[in-house]
């Protein structure tokens, strides 16, 4: 019985699929395995993947158009089931999530007007790779100082830090509310700003967010890591849910059977991914998620410095198509809202 | 007076003697301008050569893999035969990176026109052997000569000489590291057949990532360093059944197809939560290790205690 079962698997891990929107044969075995290891990260360190998933795409031969949209929709089903994988090991707050996901797009829209005043002077891409670099390696670096600092005192979360006068300030400000899930006490403003602020940069980065996000909520909003993680995943949801429909609106490059095939891996490793972070303390965690970052920010380093093999690129290149893609989606959300609000 | 008379009609056939004479030459001059331009006349204008192309029409349906691809006809005795490829003209877009101060960085974009998104081409031979420079750049049978026909454009403009050389360059190295410009030598078989022709036959997989579309075959017969035979055909790669479907309704039903891919995101992730939380229903849960979180009460406390209230 189980003889017949695997051998249906391998033909189906090894047969081709066309992927309609993209226009090429592609192995499902090669397509699922992908996104597998994405969605365990996305599952264990509650980043969107986008950025590593996107290049990967490229890579075996889909459009880079295609490719971004395309991905976008799979982490919709990826955080999807990590969301619900965490919001059943409590997680998820809600509260906390939903203003966040209010202050990102708000933030989101700012930073889209951002990015047009850069482009018209003209030095939007030197400044975008820049940003990435010192983002990338400050919040990665910082996270895994601190979290090494951490471990190695043994000292958990509960002990409430030392408050700066900065916070102290933060304190005072109206609208005071309780997260319960969170087990935190701040006014609305406060992750309000945060999140905007990180809604502008991620807009301007043209990126999901997660790797600031979550150092963000656990470092500034003093949320458990954990629950950190299970929020982002709850925000990224609704952020790639609004994505995806604006891009095959406008674009018409959201390849659905490229998107199923990735999540259908992802969506697995995900949930691996959310019961492996049971079995890690929140240190270790952000130690995983500082070293992805500083990673991709020395990756980035290396590539502006070292001669490039070729002086041409597609001008959908994973940043500027990243950027590019998110702005044009943003840009049409925020006329949309505006049409409607003023209309 | 009959004297005079008799001599006009000397001079009168003499003349006429010497008209014909003069014809006659000119005649000859003619044949022998004729006679000299027919071998240029055959190679201005090459006879056209019957290609036989299975399939005609690729269809790709949802497990598409490539298909096999084959040609065959026949050419003028003696000629080696040459098969080209070549995908649509289209406008491309190219970020340009370029050095400021240590680091590189986008300073450009470029377009690039006049060039075939694909061009595959076989030959019987080395095509160098058989075919003259100027044959191969009249015919643009090789990137030297397609980078003679590419027009590009920066976004300050018509490049300079030197700057047009960089990227034309770069423009075809790239072309070539992915695949989509490739000459294959020996690959067109051919043989002399009894009916004193040359018999050709080409078979390859057509690549299984070319997007769909018309794609342009020819085939040229060649002889002493010239083109003397021509045909060509065109190739359709058409999207049927299922693929077909979600083509048409990604564009026709752009925000149905919108609201379908997020929907079926959503269910397959909750779907791909729920199955796994029941596979795991039976087992007890470990309690793992996960953080404890403090009580409002607790944070707010301690949170008084190192503030110093």
């Amino acid at each position: 019985m189980t003889k017949p079962i695997l051998f249906a698997v391998l033909a189906i891990a090894v047969a081709p699929i066309l992927l309609p929107i993209a226009g090429l044969s592609i192995n499902v075995g090669m397509l699922v395995s992908v996104g597998a290891l994405i969605g365990f990260m996305s599952g264990l360190l509650g980043v969107g993947g986008g950025f590593l998933m996107t290049p990967i795409l490229m890579m075996i031969g889909v459009p880079p158009t295609v490719a971004a949209a395309s991905d976008t929709n799979a982490i919709v089903a990826t955080s999807a089931s990590g969301v619900a994988a965490h919001f059943r090991l409590k997680n998820v707050d809600l509260k906390m999530g939903g203003v966040c996901l209010i202050g990102g797009l708000v933030g989101s829209a700012v930073g889209v007007q951002v990015i047009k005043f850069l482009r018209g002077l003209g030095n939007a891409d030197l400044f975008i790779t820049f940003m990435y670099i010192v983002v990338l390696g400050g919040v990665g670096s910082f996270t895994v100082r601190d979290s090494l600092k951490k471990l190695r005192r043994g000292v958990m979360v509960q002990k409430a830090p030392r408050r700066r006068r900065g916070f102290r300030v933060l304190e005072r400000l109206p609208f005071k509310t309780e997260f319960p899930r969170s087990g935190v006490e701040h006014s609305v403003l406060v992750p309000f700003g945060l999140c905007f602020l990180v809604g502008v940069m991620t807009a301007v980065m043209g990126v999901g967010g997660g790797f600031i996000m979550v150092p963000m909520m656990v470092y500034l909003l003093r949320m458990p890591a954990h629950v950190a993680v299970g929020t982002d995943l709850f925000q990224i949801l609704f952020t790639c849910m609004g994505a995806t429909l604006m891009q095959a609106a406008a674009n018409h490059t959201v390849d659905v059977v490229l998107a199923i095939l990735i999540a259908a891996g992802s969506t697995i490793g995900a949930q691996l991914g959310a019961r492996v972070s049971r079995h890690l303390r929140g240190e270790q965690l952000l130690i995983v998620l500082g070293v992805l970052a500083l990673a991709v920010g020395l990756k980035m380093a290396v590539g502006i410095v070292l001669p490039p093999s070729n002086l041409l690129s597609g001008a959908g290149g994973h940043a500027a198509l990243r950027t590019a893609d998110t702005h044009a989606v943003l840009a049409q959300m925020w006329d949309a809202t505006r049409s409607f609000v003023w209309h | 007076m009959a004297l005079k008379s008799e001599n006009a009609l000397r001079e009168r056939s003499c003349a006429a003697r010497a008209g014909v004479r003069r014809r006659a030459v000119m005649w000859l001059l003619v044949f022998g301008l004729l006679a000299c331009a027919c071998p240029f006349a055959a190679a201005l204008e090459p006879v056209a050569i019957p290609l036989k192309l299975s399939p005609e029409t690729i269809e790709m349906a949802t497990f598409y893999n490539g298909a096999p691809i084959r040609m065959e006809g026949t050419a003028p005795n003696g000629s080696q035969v040459m098969v080209v490829l070549r995908g649509v003209e289209k406008d491309e877009l190219f970020n340009k990176k370029g050095r400021v101060g240590p680091i590189w960085i986008n300073t450009d974009k470029v377009h690039v026109t006049g060039t075939p998104s694909l061009f595959l081409r076989f030959s019987s031979e080395d095509v160098h052997t058989f075919l003259s420079r100027d044959m191969i750049d009249a015919y643009a049978l090789d990137e030297a000569s397609i980078k003679k026909r590419m027009h590009i454009r920066t976004s300050k403009g018509q490049p300079d000489p030197q700057y047009w050389e960089v990227l034309a360059n770069s423009y075809l190295d790239l072309k070539k590291s992915d695949g989509n410009y490739r000459r294959v030598a020996d690959r067109v078989h051919v043989t002399q057949g009894a009916d004193g022709l040359t018999h050709y036959t080409l078979a390859f997989n057509w690549p299984k990532t070319a997007p769909p579309g018309s794609y342009q075959i020819e085939v040229y017969a060649c002889r002493d360093g010239a083109i003397i035979g021509h045909g060509g055909t065109v190739l359709r790669l058409v999207e049927v059944g299922f693929p077909a479907f979600m083509v048409n309704m990604a564009h026709t039903h752009p925000y149905g197809y919108g609201l379908l891919a997020v929907l079926m995101a959503v269910i397959g992730g909750f779907g791909i939560d729920a199955i796994a939380s029941r596979l795991r229903g039976g087992r007890r849960r470990t309690p793992g290790k996960r953080v404890p979180v403090p009580e409002p009460e607790q944070v707010r406390a301690a949170s008084a205690r190192h503030s110093g209230h």
